[in-house]
């Protein structure tokens, strides 16, 4: 009998040797590794949790995907809101490998994401929930190879990154010994206050929240683009899952007098830093990372609304955010490569010509990461907003000014990109790009996917909404 | 021949401020230097130091281990730090005469001024470990904790150079490491902790590899 | 069944904007493209037609679901009101790819595919039930409009500028739907209930839309060498009369914002006829005029009162198609002169002379003028006429930029089509112009004797006042101008307040620029240390509130 936590450590990890070796062989290795995260992305929220699954080309072996495991001596079980949550891990590392297939071909993404893929399924199956911070750092310091590229010189991101996530894991495991003496002795609330504190200061740390933000435009701007969005979307929303792991565990966080306004006035800093810095950009990798901080402050004023409604907003911005992050990613990334790795506006002067389908993906990317139509970023944006609107009309239309500046910052590189060297000839449109046939594909196929989700949400937000009903610490 | 735990406790008299004084020597040294030889001999000492007061909390045994996952991770930085070496395009302290180097490191405003920090440091961790002592250790296993934290906090901030950061990260888990022996005595989470440091060496010795292919210089004050 | 007319309505232009594109890439078939977009336009263009005496249908587009998170769902309804404007964006399209059809010229392939996607994206603007389908559709209007510019030949940084106003439109009309009380976003427009403030973002939203003075910056001057074919590209503001009379609508019959609008409009109807009358260029005129226009029309609908639905509907649907058929006539045309008869007839619709459809709006413009007595105004519209008279006349006489197609060797269709594209806008204002209620059906226009009453003594008098000055300013163009053109070339980059836009946009770089600065000192080397340092900061803040 197979457990299904098993699976998900074990698969990943094996699959990352083997996409290593083959390595070289750019298609099979990303074809290894899609196939790789999508089957167990498929696998964890298709096959039933207490049932067995024969599995007919292993001998008589079946899989329990419900069944725990003993790791390390602590407990490995998949719930059913675990279920989505991994299946959105590893579905959105099938995605970002797809894309990395055309734009990052033979990158340490492949192997190192499949990696992270078991650390980070290990950190949000162990109980109890200290040990996940441990495996979150241990991903984090694995990232480091997948964003540093090759031939570059040191990232700044991949070591601002770990620094901060290092610096997020005492505050997690002295609070775990807070809550078990809290136990013993239930008369110190004082222990409750600093556990609290502790976390606080630990997933400020991790989420990037201001003031503790630089490492996320680093690792947008000083990295492999993909690589970056890995961390930004895959880590992250790991890290997002495990807050609300925290929150599930611990009722009395989500009941603190201060949540509501520590949410809303941490995600309206992000919102304000990364609505202003945002067009003051003059590239386009620092641009990205301060319009996913904008998307996380949005997050955090969803949450800080304390209602199931928050909540549910929340995982859908989890859920959309990939796609407005790779899209940019995938620009990025065919932008630079055609630039000796520079996204200076500066530099890239007239470049959106040559490469058309990277400006495009940059376009639509940015639309969605500033939450504006017709994008995957509206969906959880409209609702917000429109949610805000009654008690805060002042900060949903500071959101709205948020998405407005991170937009301003992407209309002034496409107008660096759209400048004419020479006056047009013929039909006024350069016929051949240097993109190829595949490339574009694949990017209009993910644009089509994330305009479609904006004309569709349908297809996900009742996923997020039964997702939500799975917590029950802002049940009515 | 005497084992290592032997040694260990033949040498127990030092576990407690002299341990905590090589602690804030070694830190000191981390923060001031820029010579690899040096910090490298400093972060050696430095885990010697810490095992020394683990063995006052957790069984020798397991302290022993830690040690030896820390000199490993010297090792790492030892034999990464001699490739760039040969590579020929170490840090800007390196590229100059013997001589002239030292001469350059009693003079140079950076050096000062990091030591000013560390002095800035220590008093803080002092008074810290006064006011605020930490559960389940005592005063000077306190004042090493903070030390290390503080120290390497400071190493952390005062450069963006691979090596430096990497040192810094090290001290302040070697910091955490040591108190939170104290609270959870358990092999899996020792065990885990001795897995980030080393990843958090390795990605620090890959990132000083990348520096010196690239032929860039680590970004320092 | 009769429901799906709409859905038809929107995806026909689609499709045939796939097949545009799909017959271009295989290069035998290239000039077949032009029949496929001209198939795809004309049956649009046809089902309108049989839309306009059918009852309002409501078709929604996509279930947007859990209703609790969205509060409405993106739904058409094909208002009569709005038949008119969908089927003007319709004929200007067909007439445009007609015109195309009748030149020797080789096939845009790309420019067509893009003029019909905008058609659908326009037609969905115009019928949008509700801010949630108007907010999201007008995002998909502005990249297609920006992407048919560039196709079009024009300046990159022009088209992102568009985009960018176009965008700052949308959040306008988005803040309206949030400060609206009861969910403005999901109820239809009649049945809203609105305060001040969000009918004023609306209104900005609109002034923005149509390109009005000194937020015209969307203006596309920069398309005097682009083909014919692009003509639909001149009517990006046509989903802006859509909104106004969506406001109209839901503000019972009179347009928002009443104390201002009209100044903005007066103040646009003279600067757009001086900037169409300064230009260097007469290619580059028509923006100007169809600016000057556009605010000569909201003037009219800002004076009336409760009125100013009939006005918006009979204004902007003149505007559009006197703009389209002087754009598709490329110039005077020599060698037949009968040529010459519809661009004619569409600069005399835009200037409002009687029995045009233009006739509409501008005799009720001067009936306002006159009872409001605000001699400003009138002063405006006399400076608008002075101006916009010779720049029409200069058009109509400027050479034309492609050569006229021969009755020879089977060019015979090709005069047809022509035909057909400039004479199907011009018939339509004039028949309209005649009977102005056969096109605004569900809309209580006046009738034509109303109308020439509407201005009175004094308002025919200024009427003929400014056309007769008008009239010898055109006269005189050939002696005044070449004295003149420096001084009315510094005027027009003067008032065209690029200059303006430059400054304001680098003062805003150079106030950024102190942010990135900023940010580069906290995120640099030291980041570790600034953050800790914020921290303890923002810590003592809050511990000593």
């Amino acid at each position: 009998m197979i457990a299904g936590p098993l699976l998900l450590l074990i698969v990943p990890l094996v699959m990352a040797g083997v996409v290593y070796i083959l390595l070289r062989w750019a298609s099979l290795s990303a074809l290894l590794s899609v196939g790789t995260a999508l089957a167990l992305g498929i696998a964890v929220v298709t096959l039933p949790l207490d049932q067995p699954v024969p599995v007919y080309f292993w001998g008589e072996r079946q899989i329990v995907m419900g069944e725990a495991v003993t790791f390390l001596g602590r407990e490995l079980v998949l719930g059913q809101a675990d279920r989505v949550a991994m299946a959105f891990l590893f579905l959105t590392a099938a995605g970002l490998f797809f894309l990395a297939w055309r734009v990052a071909p033979r990158s340490l993404i492949f192997p190192m994401g499949l990696g992270l893929l078991s650390l980070l399924s290990g950190a949000l199956l162990i109980r109890p929930l200290v040990y996940s911070a441990l495996l979150v750092e241990i991903a984090a310091a694995l990232s480091v190879f997948a964003l540093q590229a090759e031939g570059q010189p040191a990232t700044r991101g991949g070591i601002r990154y770990l620094t901060f996530t290092t610096l997020a894991l005492p505050g997690v495991l002295v609070t775990h010994w807070l809550l078990e003496r809290y136990v013993l002795t239930p008369d110190e609330t004082g222990l409750l206050n600093m556990a609290a504190v502790l976390l606080a200061i630990s997933f400020a740390l991790l989420l990037g929240i201001v003031p503790f933000h630089t490492w996320v435009p680093a690792v947008a701007g000083d990295s492999v683009p993909l690589a970056g969005t890995f961390v930004l979307t895959v880590g992250n929303g790991a890290v997002w899952f495990l807050l609300l792991d925290f929150l599930e565990t611990y009722p009395w966080l989500s009941t603190h007098p201060h949540f509501g306004s520590l949410f809303s006035t941490a995600g309206l800093a992000m919102v304000v830093v990364g609505g202003l810095l945002a067009p003051a950009q003059r590239r386009l990798g620092p641009l990205m990372g301060y319009g996913a901080l904008v998307d996380s402050g949005g997050a955090l004023i969803a949450l800080g609304m304390h209602s199931r409604l928050g909540l549910t907003l929340v995982l859908l911005s989890l859920v959309v955010r990939p796609f407005g992050l790779a899209l940019m990613a995938t620009g990025l990334s065919g932008l630079r490569a055609r630039n000796g790795d520079d996204d200076s506006f500066d530099a890239l002067r007239g470049l959106g010509w040559k490469a058309p389908w990277s400006t495009a993906a940059l376009i639509f990317g940015g639309l969605s990461v500033a939450g504006l139509p017709v994008s995957a970023g509206f969906i959880w944006r409209w609702p917000l907003c429109r949610a805000l609107a009654p008690s805060s009309p002042g900060l949903a239309l500071l959101l709205l000014l948020a998405g407005g500046g991170v937009m301003t910052g992407v209309w002034r590189g496409l107008s660096a990109l759209l400048v004419r060297s020479r006056p047009p000839e013929g039909d006024r449109f350069p016929r051949v790009t240097s993109e190829g046939w595949l490339t574009a594909a694949v990017v209009a196929v993910v644009i089509l996917g994330c305009v479609g989700i904006g004309l569709l949400p349908q297809v996900l937000a009742p996923l997020a909404a039964h997702l939500a009903e799975t917590y029950t610490f802002f049940a009515p | 021949m005497p084992t290592l735990i032997d040694l260990l406790t033949r040498l127990s008299f030092l576990a407690a401020m002299p341990a905590v004084a090589g602690i804030l020597i070694t830190a000191g040294l981390l923060v001031v230097s820029r010579g690899w030889r040096l910090n490298v001999i400093a972060l050696t000492l430095q885990y010697f130091f810490v095992v020394l007061l683990l063995t006052r909390l957790i069984q020798p045994e397991v302290a022993i281990v830690k040690g030896l996952i820390g000199w490993m991770i010297c090792i790492v930085f030892y034999l990464t730090e001699r490739r760039a070496s040969a590579l020929g395009q170490s840090s800007a302290v390196e590229g100059t005469g013997p001589s002239q180097r030292w001469r350059r490191w009693i003079m140079s405003a950076r050096a000062s001024f990091c030591l000013l920090a560390g002095i800035l440091v220590l008093v803080a961790a002092y008074t810290a470990a006064l006011r605020i002592p930490l559960p389940e250790v005592s005063t000077d296993v306190t004042l090493a904790c903070y030390l290390l934290a503080g120290l390497g906090l400071l190493l952390v901030g005062l450069s963006e150079a691979p090596m430096q950061v990497g040192l810094g990260l090290l001290t302040f888990l070697s910091g955490f490491d040591l108190f939170y022996a104290a609270l959870e005595p358990s092999l899996a989470v020792a065990g885990l902790l001795g897995a980030v440091s080393f990843l958090i060496a390795l990605a620090t010795a890959q990132l000083r590899v990348a520096q010196v292919t690239a032929g860039g210089e680590g970004k320092t004050l | 069944m009769p429901s799906l007319l709409p859905v038809l309505t929107i995806i026909l232009p689609l499709l045939g904007a796939g097949g545009t594109l799909g017959l271009s890439l295989v290069p035998r078939a290239r000039a077949y493209t032009r029949y496929i977009a001209l198939v795809a336009a004309g049956l649009t263009t046809v089902l309108l037609l049989t839309f306009t005496r059918m009852e309002p249908m409501t078709v929604v587009l996509s279930l947007w679901q859990p209703s609790l998170l969205f509060g409405a769902v993106p739904t058409l309804t094909t208002d009569v009101i709005m038949q008119p404007l969908a089927l003007v964006l319709a004929l200007t399209t067909c007439s445009a790819i007609l015109v195309e059809l009748g030149r020797t010229d080789k096939p845009h392939p790309r420019l067509m595919a893009t003029l019909l996607a905008s058609l659908s994206a326009g037609l969905v603007a115009l019928w949008a039930a509700n801010l949630l389908t108007m907010i999201i559709i007008w995002a998909v209007y502005d990249l297609l409009q920006a992407a048919g510019r560039i196709v079009a030949g024009g300046s990159g940084q022009t088209a992102v500028r568009s985009l960018a106003l176009g965008c700052l439109a949308t959040l306008f009309l988005w803040s309206g739907a949030l400060l609206a009380d009861g969910g403005a976003g999901s109820e239809s427009w009649p049945l809203m209930a609105l305060s001040d403030a969000p009918l004023t973002l609306w209104a900005v939203a609109g002034v923005l839309r149509l390109w009005v003075y000194p937020l015209h910056f969307s203006t596309p001057d920069d398309l005097g060498a682009a083909p014919s074919l692009a003509a639909p590209l001149l009517l990006g503001p046509i989903v802006g009369w859509g909104l106004w009379l969506r406001l109209a609508q839901a503000n019972g019959g009179s347009v928002p914002g009443n104390t201002w609008v009209p100044v903005v409009a007066a103040v646009t109807l003279a600067v757009g006829g001086f900037l169409a009358w300064s230009c260097e260029s007469p290619r580059r005129m028509l923006p100007w005029i169809g600016m000057g226009v556009n605010g000569a029309v909201l003037l009219a609908a800002g004076l009336v009162g409760d009125s100013a639905t009939a006005v918006i509907a009979a204004g902007s649907v003149a505007w559009a198609l006197g703009l389209a058929v002087l754009f598709l006539s490329d110039g005077f045309q020599r060698e037949a002169l009968w040529w010459n008869i519809p661009p004619l007839v569409g600069s005399l619709a835009l200037v409002g002379v009687p029995l045009t459809l233009g006739f509409v709006a501008e005799a009720v413009l001067l009936g306002g003028l006159t009872r409001g007595g605000d001699p400003g105004w009138g002063g405006a519209f006399f400076v608008g006429h002075l101006f916009l008279i010779p720049s029409l006349v200069r058009w109509l006489l400027s050479p034309s930029s492609s050569p006229f197609p021969r009755k020879e060797g089977g060019q015979g269709i090709r005069l047809v089509a022509r035909g057909l594209g400039l004479g199907l806008p011009a018939l339509l204002l004039t028949v309209a112009g005649l009977s102005p209620s056969l096109l605004n059906d569900g809309v209580l226009v006046p009738s034509l004797g109303s109308l020439f009453a509407m201005p009175g003594l004094m308002g025919w008098l200024l009427w003929a006042v400014s056309l007769a000055s008008g009239g010898v300013l055109a006269w005189q163009e050939r002696n005044l101008r070449p004295n003149i053109r420096l001084f009315l070339s510094v005027a027009h980059d003067l008032l065209r307040l690029e200059w303006l836009y430059d400054a304001v946009v680098g003062a805003l770089g150079r106030g950024l620029s102190i942010l990135r600065e900023a940010d580069e000192v906290v995120g640099g080397a030291g980041a570790l240390l600034w953050s800790w340092l914020l921290f303890f900061l923002l810590l003592l803040v809050w511990g000593g509130r």
